[in-house]
C-alpha cells in the first residue's frame, strides 16, 4: 500500500550538542494513507507540534526519514520544501496564522502568490476557496474585523485555496468556543469526505472523536497509534 | 489582493511595496533617519576632506621648503622690482614667485571674473589637481590666445579648449582672447598670495570661485599686460643649510620691511586655526551620524520584528528561506537607498549651487555610508531572520500574535 506521508524512525534534537539539547522526536515511525483524518494527541511538550512540523515540511529531522508521495524528502533543500509545502500541504493554526491588516481576499491568496498561479485566475480560486467555507461574502473585509470563528474559516479557505492533498491543523479549535469549534470540525470533516487528508495535533478528546485514527505521543515518542 | 503576472522578482518586489504602503508610517521615519545620517556623515567627511586638502596641497607641492615673505606697508606699485632685487641680493634664493591680479570683463556681459597672473614656474611647483586638462607650464600662447585654467565652479560654463573673450580694462579697449586648457577640481583653493593680520595659509590660499588662472597674459595686439602685483612672496631656495638660523636671521634683517615666515610655519598657523573650526563641526556631524545611525538600527530591528510573523506566515504557505530574505533585504534597500540618494543629490546639488561652500561632497563618501547604513540594515534583519529559522515558523506565528 502507497502512503501518503511515511515517517521512518524520524529523530528531532534541537541545540544538538550544547547544554540546552532537546530530544522532541525520538525514532518516531508513522504512516498516513490518502484519505486518512488523524489526530496527534499528546500533553504539551510530548514533541506532537515537532511531528506536525517535521511532517509538514517546515524543520528537518535529525535523523530518520521523511517520505511523500514515494520521495524521501528528508535531505532536500530549502527550496524544493517550500515548493512541497506550496503544493502538497495547507496548515491551519490555533492562532489562525493571519495577516490582520490585510483583507481576507489578499490572506487567502497568499499560497497562490507562492505557487505558479496565473494573474487572472487567482482571484476565482480565493472566491472558490471562501465559498466552500461560507465566508465569500468577507472578501473584501480587513481581517481584524472577523470573529474568531471567521478568521478560522478563512484561515481554512487558505490552507485549500492550493488544493494541496494534506491539511495540517495545529489545535484548530484551541481558540474558539465550542459551538464554533464543532462548527470548524465539521468542516474539516467535509474535507476529509472530499478527499483530503487531515492530520490534527490536538489534546482535546472532543477533536479526537472526528478523527478516524489517534496517534498518542509523548516524551517524544508515539505511545498508541 | 496580491497578484503577480511576471517572474519570481517582480513578486518579491510586488510584495516588498505592499509591505512599504503597509508600514509607510515607520518607513517615512527610517527614510528621515537615512536622509539625515547620509547628510551628517557625508557632511562630516566633506569637512575632513577640506582639511586635509588645504594642508596636502601645500605639503605635496614643491614649494614645502620655501618661504613666504609678505611685505609691511609697500607701493608695490612703484618699487617691485627694485625691492625683489634687494631680497634675491640679501638672501641667496633661486626663484622669487609672484601673482599679479586683474579684474576682466566677459565679453558679452558686463560681469567681471579675477585674473591670477603667476609668474613663470609657479604654477609648476604646486602641482594642482585638476579635474581635466592640463596645467598651463604645458601650453603656450599662440597667436595670441592665452591658456587659462579656470575653477569648477565654472565648468558649467566652460570646457577644456573653448575661447573666452575678456577686456581687461574697464574702458573694454584692451581685448585678450583665451583657452581654456584645464578646469581645477574641487575645492577651488588657488594660491593667491593676498595681504593678511596674522598670516597663514589662508593667506596664501583663496577660494578660487570666479577666479581664472593663468600665466603672463598678452592682448590682441600682442602686448603684454600687467595687473596689481600682490604682495606676497614665494620665495625658494638652493642648498639652504641650518634653515631655522638662517631663517631667523632673515626675519631680523628684514624687519620692518617684511614679514616672512616658512611654509611649515604657514601650515602650522592654519593647524591650529582651522582644526578646531573644522574638528568641531566635525565631530559633531559624526555623532550625529552615529546617533542617527544607532536609531536607524534599532527601528529596523524593531520593523523586522513587527514583520516576523508575516514571514512566518509567507513560509509556511509555501515561500523559501531565500524569497523571506530577499522581500525583507528588497523593502530594506527601498527604504535606505531612495532617500540617501535624494539626501546626497540635495547635498551636491546645494554645495554646487552655493559656490562658497567648500564642502567636498563625493561619491566615495557617499558610496561608504551608504555601505555601513545598509550593514546596520542587514545586521538587524539577520538578528530577526535567525529568530525566525530558530524558533519555527509556527512557534513565532504563536508568539507574535
Amino acid at each position: 500500500m502507497s502512503f501518503i506521508i511515511e515517517a521512518i524512525n524520524i529523530s528531532k534534537i534541537y541545540n544538538e550538542g550544547s547544554n540546552s539539547q532537546v530530544h522532541a522526536l525520538r525514532n518516531v515511525s508513522i504512516n498516513i494513507k490518502k484519505g486518512d483524518f488523524i489526530a496527534i494527541r499528546g500533553r504539551s511538550g510530548s514533541g506532537k507540534s515537532t511531528l506536525l512540523n517535521v511532517l509538514g515540511c517546515l524543520d528537518r529531522v535529525t535523523s530518520g526519514k521523511i517520505i511523500i508521495d514515494n520521495i524521501d524528502i528528508s535531505r532536500n533543500k530549502d527550496k524544493k520544501l517550500s515548493l512541497i509545502r506550496n503544493k502538497k500541504m495547507g496548515f491551519v493554526l490555533q492562532d489562525f496564522g493571519l495577516i490582520g491588516g490585510r483583507t481576507v481576499l489578499d490572506n487567502v491568496s497568499i499560497p497562490l502568490v507562492f505557487g505558479d498561479v496565473k494573474q487572472r485566475e487567482i482571484k476565482g480560486k480565493c472566491m472558490e476557496a471562501l465559498k466552500l467555507v461560507g465566508v465569500d461574502e468577507f472578501a473584501k473585509k480587513i481581517v481584524n474585523q472577523l470573529s474568531g470563528g471567521q478568521k478560522q474559516r478563512v484561515a481554512i479557505a487558505r490552507a485549500i485555496v492550493n488544493n494541496p492533498e494534506v491539511i495540517l491543523a495545529d489545535e484548530p479549535t484551541g481558540a474558539l468556543d465550542t459551538h464554533t469549534a464543532i462548527e470548524i470540525l465539521e468542516m474539516l470533516k467535509h474535507l476529509n469526505k472530499n478527499g483530503k487528508t487531515l492530520i490534527i495535533v490536538s489534546h482535546d478528546n472532543i477533536v479526537c472523536n472526528y478523527c478516524n485514527r489517534t496517534v498518542n505521543i509523548s516524551d517524544g515518542s508515539i505511545t498508541v497509534s | 489582493m496580491l497578484t503577480f503576472k511576471g517572474g519570481v522578482f517582480l513578486k518579491i518586489l510586488k510584495l516588498s511595496i505592499k509591505n512599504l504602503k503597509e508600514r509607510y508610517f515607520v518607513y517615512i521615519i527610517i527614510a528621515l533617519q537615512v536622509w539625515i545620517a547620509v547628510f551628517a556623515f557625508n557632511t562630516s567627511l566633506g569637512q575632513l576632506k577640506l582639511y586635509t586638502f588645504t594642508k596636502n596641497l601645500i605639503a605635496n607641492s614643491k614649494l614645502s621648503d620655501s618661504v613666504y615673505i609678505c611685505f609691511d606697508n609697500y607701493d608695490f606699485s612703484k618699487d617691485v622690482e627694485l625691492y625683489e632685487k634687494y631680497l634675491k641680493k640679501l638672501i641667496n634664493v633661486k626663484n622669487i614667485y609672484h601673482i599679479e591680479g586683474i579684474s576682466m570683463f566677459f565679453e558679452n556681459s558686463n560681469l567681471n571674473f579675477d585674473c591670477f597672473m603667476y609668474s613663470d614656474g609657479l604654477e609648476d611647483n604646486i602641482k594642482y589637481k585638476l579635474s581635466s586638462g592640463q596645467w598651463l607650464s604645458n601650453k603656450k600662447i599662440v597667436g595670441n590666445v592665452n591658456p587659462v585654467i579656470i575653477p569648477y565652479s565654472m565648468s558649467y560654463k566652460y570646457k577644456v579648449g573653448d575661447k573666452i573673450t575678456a577686456f581687461a580694462d574697464v574702458e573694454k579697449k584692451v581685448k585678450v582672447a583665451m583657452e581654456v586648457v584645464g578646469i581645477l577640481e574641487k575645492p577651488e583653493y588657488t594660491l593667491c598670495m593676498n595681504i593678511g593680520g596674522d598670516i597663514d595659509l589662508n593667506d596664501l590660499l583663496s577660494i578660487s570661485e570666479n577666479t581664472i588662472i593663468s600665466g603672463k597674459i598678452k592682448d590682441e595686439q600682442g602686448n603684454f599686460i600687467h595687473g596689481f602685483i600682490q604682495p606676497g612672496r614665494v620665495v625658494t631656495i638652493d642648498n639652504l643649510k641650518n634653515k631655522d638660523a638662517t631663517v631667523l636671521q632673515w626675519k631680523n634683517e628684514l624687519n620692518g620691511i617684511c614679514s616672512l615666515q616658512t611654509i611649515e610655519e604657514l601650515k602650522e598657523a592654519y593647524d591650529i586655526r582651522i582644526k578646531d573650526k573644522v574638528s568641531q563641526q566635525m565631530v559633531i556631524n559624526f555623532i550625529l551620524f552615529l546617533l542617527v545611525t544607532a536609531g536607524l538600527g534599532g527601528n529596523s530591528l524593531l520593523s523586522s520584528f513587527r514583520q516576523i510573523r508575516e514571514y512566518s506566515i509567507y513560509y509556511m504557505c509555501g515561500a523559501s528561506w531565500k524569497t523571506c530574505m530577499s522581500i525583507r533585504l528588497i523593502t530594506d534597500l527601498i527604504v535606505i537607498v531612495t532617500p540617501a540618494v535624494i539626501s546626497f543629490a540635495f547635498l551636491k546639488i546645494s554645495t554646487e549651487l552655493l559656490s562658497k561652500s567648500d564642502l567636498i561632497i563625493d561619491i566615495n563618501n557617499f558610496i561608504i555610508t551608504l555601505g555601513l547604513i545598509i550593514i546596520v540594515f542587514l545586521i538587524s534583519s539577520l538578528i530577526v531572520l535567525s529568530r525566525l529559522y530558530r524558533l519555527g515558523p509556527i512557534s513565532i506565528i504563536r508568539r507574535y500574535e
